[in-house]
């Protein structure tokens, strides 16, 4: 979000900044749809190969949804291309983490004796 | 764009305007209106009723603590014919009621009473004309947003008039208590008060984004991110945290009602034994799962309490002391840490829960770190008031005020951070007394401050100096007689849990000496309440008898809400303000007056 | 004063206001799904170890149609891509190549729904049964036919059955690290269910997949359903501005394309989302 002393002269910037005609423009979309489906696909599959550690079936479950979702925010939701967009969305990044991480390390740190939280033993 | 005298009939069609401009009737000009502005006034109306009702349920309440089990004098009797024996019989208040009352004071008061004024009144009518802009970026979704704020408010209220009577587990809901309170009927209280809250997110939700767009997007030429006033810097971080901290407890709530309605487990663990026996569900639920979301959003709540009271502060100061703001930009920055910082630090309310000693240790840490943005602000509101030569009008008593109750509050609060000294201290009336010095002396005077500020722009009339200083001096000595004495009560040990005023808690008669304060508090309350119609008739007599401001600009401040005709007509400017200058250029040496407004050309 | 940037974009943010208005929309959807996903998260590392349904509060496994789910995210991915496609004709000048890509778009997320609806009615249909002599199997009712929904143990009892009949289901063989261990029912290979009767006397408890089932169900149920509503009101919009809203491409084009561009903005965000509700529900 850049300072407001702009001069009204530059309104000629284009809407949405690509420079690719629209047939090329979807070029791009329909190879992104055919990655992401492919993704999908790995992932079942991967899901059944039979992995031994629980860290790493899980790793590999949300690789591929990870890179099929940057795709989407990259190439369909053209998120890079305005400062005011990532910036708030790299804004969220943190609090979501939090979000997720803090309940976690929170619901495994315990002192010794107690009972987890969701079996109340009296 | 018509001016002040002109209000109506003179315009029309003589200038271009791409939609046709009618005399709006009645609705469209005063309910379903897009404005900005009567939308500002609309949300101000209403949360200053649901202000006064909030507290009308904090003086029955704080009657059957000084006088447990005697029958209220004259509400009584009303609350025995409006709500049933079962809840007042005699005009005694029941545990049940004491209870209801006790969740919908903490509600009303923080979701419909202080946040819609600070942030929707005063968001909406200050910051589009303090960034210049003609209204907000969406008018229609700011529209949407009151009236979901008012059918919210509409549910909440109706809550009491349930079978089994409002929500009573407190204004933090906790599960498991909150599903089994009241299980023999379907559509309770707790239901009422779960749809009423997704009501009232989705209006902040609308808001926040509204306002967030309206201050990136329509900012006019030349006021650069650091010229904005502190005011609109405190309501753009505000924004941001009602965007993304409300939504957890949407989710929460969503799932609350699923256990409350379709008998699902998220937050009933297994084996949870009430006095029935084991709780037929499905159990595996985890009831911290609700605290940790609950206090996602209400840690940042307390931010969006305070931040929009620091801004309207920092107007008053700078504008009554003639001087600019001291450390404008560390302000600045302050705001904005303290909105990212006040994010990882809310398990600070759950020390009790059994937490282990790593993770408490991390929330001591952050909760420690996020006293110094608040530090930094206040003392920059201090420095401000050095060497100024200050103007003791009404709004200004009450920002002054706001720093020393300010203080108290948060000080009191080091000791609620750390964990060691929380687990004596968190079920005590000392939670209470800090709880309410920041939001009761400190948020609600700073409030106050603005609508004594902004008056004479909304009217064009003053609101009367005698009758406010009866009212600050009468609200700050009561104010004070019912909070500290609580601090007292709570290092004694008196809980905060007990409906007969502690003393069951303390048991066998032993009154520690504290219990006898309860009286002293309720005369108090009664007496605040009185001095609040000093300020009642004041504002609704200085509508037509107030002195009349003769400029536009009459308290000779600098900033573009106040460039703007008196009374602000639609669209605001006549012509969009160009601004040259930072938002507090007061007693510049050299210049002509002692302030220059931001548009003013060198 | 006019409302300014409602239609140009802003010069030094390079966004029009709906723009800037419906990513910050989406930033806190990004929370309101985080906090879903953190529940998820919390409840799963709550539960104990085990088998279910032998554990009752254990995590279930492979109760859900991959191969349904995979399609379906395809059909989704496919509306995603659709969307932006009518946009770009829109940047085109051509109303027409517009309106087709949008049908398909509202087609893909009609098909979603149906599917998701086939499956919930699935849901509905399936039980896990408790015996007395506390075995647990899970499987479909089948009464005279047709499999009823949402039966509990008091529903056989007001019916007065004497027994039922119930489709077992066998085991997806499927090893789960946290250790699975599951007796085999005997089966012919490619067999899916067996059919066996079970004497209501026997009946512990008769339990459908609903959310009062187990935690499992219930964040299953909340955060489909609550996709599944996204997806609703996107087709609702979606369809307003295609078929009903589709005269303002006459009168304000440009603003148009705009609404086509935020609404597509949401669509992608649903799109993402079950991007990864899919894995975590259907796969882990």
């Amino acid at each position: 979000m850049s300072d407001a002393t702009h001069t009204h002269t530059s309104e000629t910037v284009a809407v949405s900044g690509h420079h690719r005609t629209p047939g090329e423009e979807r070029k791009v979309y329909f190879t992104v749809a055919v990655t992401q489906i492919v993704c999908a696909v790995l992932t079942v599959l991967a899901r059944y190969w039979q992995l031994d550690s629980t860290a790493l079936t899980i790793a590999f479950a949300l690789l591929l949804p990870c890179i099929s979702a940057s795709l989407v925010a990259c190439y369909l939701m053209h998120m890079l291309e305005r400062k005011a967009v990532y910036m708030s969305m790299a804004l969220t990044i943190p609090f979501f983490i939090a979000m997720i991480a803090l309940p976690l390390w929170s619901d495994g740190n315990r002192p010794k004796g107690y009972h987890h939280a969701t079996h109340y033993v009296p | 764009m018509q001016t002040a005298t002109t209000h109506a009939p003179a315009h029309g069609h003589d200038h271009a305007h791409a939609h046709e401009h009618h005399e709006p009737g009645f609705f469209s000009k005063y309910i379903f209106s897009t404005d900005h502005k009567v939308i500002g006034i609309q949300y101000g109306i209403t949360s200053l009723l649901f202000l006064f009702f909030g507290f009308s349920l904090m003086m029955a309440m704080r009657w059957q603590l000084a006088y447990p089990g005697k029958a209220i004098p004259v509400v009584g009797e009303l609350l025995r014919k409006v709500l049933g024996d079962e809840m007042a019989s005699g005009g005694v208040m029941s545990a049940d009621l004491y209870n209801s009352f006790g969740a919908m004071h903490g509600t009303i008061m923080v979701f419909l009473a202080i946040v819609p004024l600070a942030f929707g009144a005063f968001g909406n009518y200050v910051t589009p004309l303090q960034v210049g802009a003609p209204d907000m970026a969406f008018p229609r979704l700011n529209m949407a947003s009151y009236h979901m704020y008012f059918w919210g408010g509409v549910i909440m209220l109706a809550s009491f008039f349930t079978p089994g009577g409002a929500a009573k587990s407190g204004w933090t809901s906790y599960s498991p208590l909150a599903t089994l309170a009241d299980t023999s009927n379907t559509i309770n209280g707790q239901t009422m008060w779960l749809l009423g809250m997704v009501m009232l997110i989705t209006s902040s939700l609308l808001g926040s984004v509204n306002l967030i767009t309206t201050i990136i997007q329509l900012r006019v030429k030349g006021l650069t991110w650091m010229r904005l006033p502190f005011f609109t810097w405190a309501q753009f971080v505000t924004s941001f945290l009602l965007l993304l901290a409300f939504p957890p407890l949407e989710a929460a709530g969503l799932m609350q009602l699923a256990d409350n309605l379709l008998k699902s487990s998220f937050f009933l663990p297994t084996g949870l034994v009430t006095s029935g026996g084991i709780v037929p569900v499905s159990g595996g639920g985890n009831p911290l799962l609700w605290q940790h979301l609950f206090w996602f959003l209400a840690h940042p709540e307390v931010y969006v309490l305070i931040l929009p009271a620091m801004g309207i502060v920092s107007e008053v100061i700078a504008n009554n002391t003639r001087k600019p703001l001291w450390g404008y930009k560390s302000m600045v920055y302050a705001s904005i840490g303290l909105g990212f910082v006040s994010f990882i630090v809310w398990a600070h309310h759950m020390y009790l829960t059994g937490m282990g000693t790593t993770i408490s240790t991390f929330f001591q840490t952050t909760t420690m770190i996020i006293s110094i943005p608040s530090v930094i602000i206040l003392t920059s509101l201090f420095i401000s008031l050095w060497g100024g030569s200050i103007r003791f009008n009404t709004p200004m008593l009450f920002a002054l005020a706001f720093l020393p109750m300010f203080g108290i509050g948060g000080l009191t609060g080091l000791p609620l951070g750390f964990n060691a000294s929380d687990i004596f201290l968190h079920d005590s009336y000392y939670v209470i007394g800090h709880f309410h010095y920041v939001v009761a002396p400190g948020t609600i005077f700073a409030l106050f401050a603005g609508v004594y500020f902004w008056y004479p722009k909304i009217t064009g009339r003053f609101m009367n100096e005698i009758l406010g200083k009866i009212h600050f001096f009468g609200s700050f000595v009561c104010m004070n007689l019912i909070f500290f004495p609580m601090f007292i009560q709570g290092l004694r040990g008196m809980s905060r849990r007990m409906y007969d005023g502690g003393s069951t808690y303390f048991g066998n008669g032993v009154d520690p000496g504290v219990l006898k304060l309860n009286e002293g508090i309720l005369h108090a309350a009664l007496a605040l309440a009185f001095f609040q119609l000093f300020f009642i008739v004041n504002f609704f007599w200085s509508l037509y008898g107030g002195k009349k401001a003769e400029s536009s600009n009459p308290w000779n401040a600098t900033t573009l809400d106040w460039a703007t005709p008196t009374p602000v007509p639609h669209g605001n400017f006549e012509t969009a303000p160009t601004v040259y200058r930072g938002p507090y250029e007061y007693s510049v040496p050299g210049a002509a007056r002692d302030f220059i407004p931001q548009d003013q050309k060198d | 004063m006019e409302i300014p940037y409602t239609v140009k974009p802003r010069p030094d943010t390079g966004l029009y206001n709906a723009k800037i208005g419906i990513w910050l929309f989406l930033a806190s959807e990004v929370m309101l799904f985080g906090a879903l996903f953190s529940s998820y998260i919390l409840l799963r590392v709550g539960a104990p170890d085990g088998f279910w349904p032998d554990v009752p509060t254990a995590w279930p496994h492979g109760l859900l149609n991959v191969p349904l789910g995979t399609f379906n995210t395809a059909v989704l991915i496919t509306s995603s891509m659709t969307v932006m496609m009518a946009w770009t004709a829109l940047k085109e000048n051509n109303f027409a190549k517009f309106r087709k890509f949008m049908t398909v778009t509202l087609l893909c997320a009609v098909l979603f729904l149906c599917i998701k609806g086939y499956e919930y009615n699935d849901k509905f249909t399936h039980y896990v049964i408790r015996l007395k002599d506390g075995s647990a199997l899970t499987g479909h009712l089948e009464i005279n036919g047709s499999s009823p929904r949402f039966w509990t143990e008091d529903t056989l009892a007001a019916k007065k059955l004497e027994s039922v009949e119930v489709l077992q289901d066998i085991p997806t063989v499927l090893r789960y690290p946290s250790g699975f261990k599951h007796e085999e029912v005997a089966h012919e290979p490619g067999e899916h269910h067996i059919k066996r009767e079970i004497k209501t006397a026997d009946i512990q408890s008769l339990r459908p997949f609903v959310p009062a089932t187990g935690t499992f169900f219930a964040i299953y149920f909340t955060m489909t359903f609550l996709h599944a509503l996204h997806i609703i009101g996107g087709v609702l919009v979606m369809g307003y501005m295609t078929f009903v809203g589709g005269g303002m491409w006459k009168t304000e084009p440009e603003r148009y394309t705009n609404r086509i561009e935020s609404v597509g903005l949401f669509w992608h965000f649903v799109d993402l989302v079950w991007i990864f509700l899919f894995p975590v529900m259907y796969l882990l």
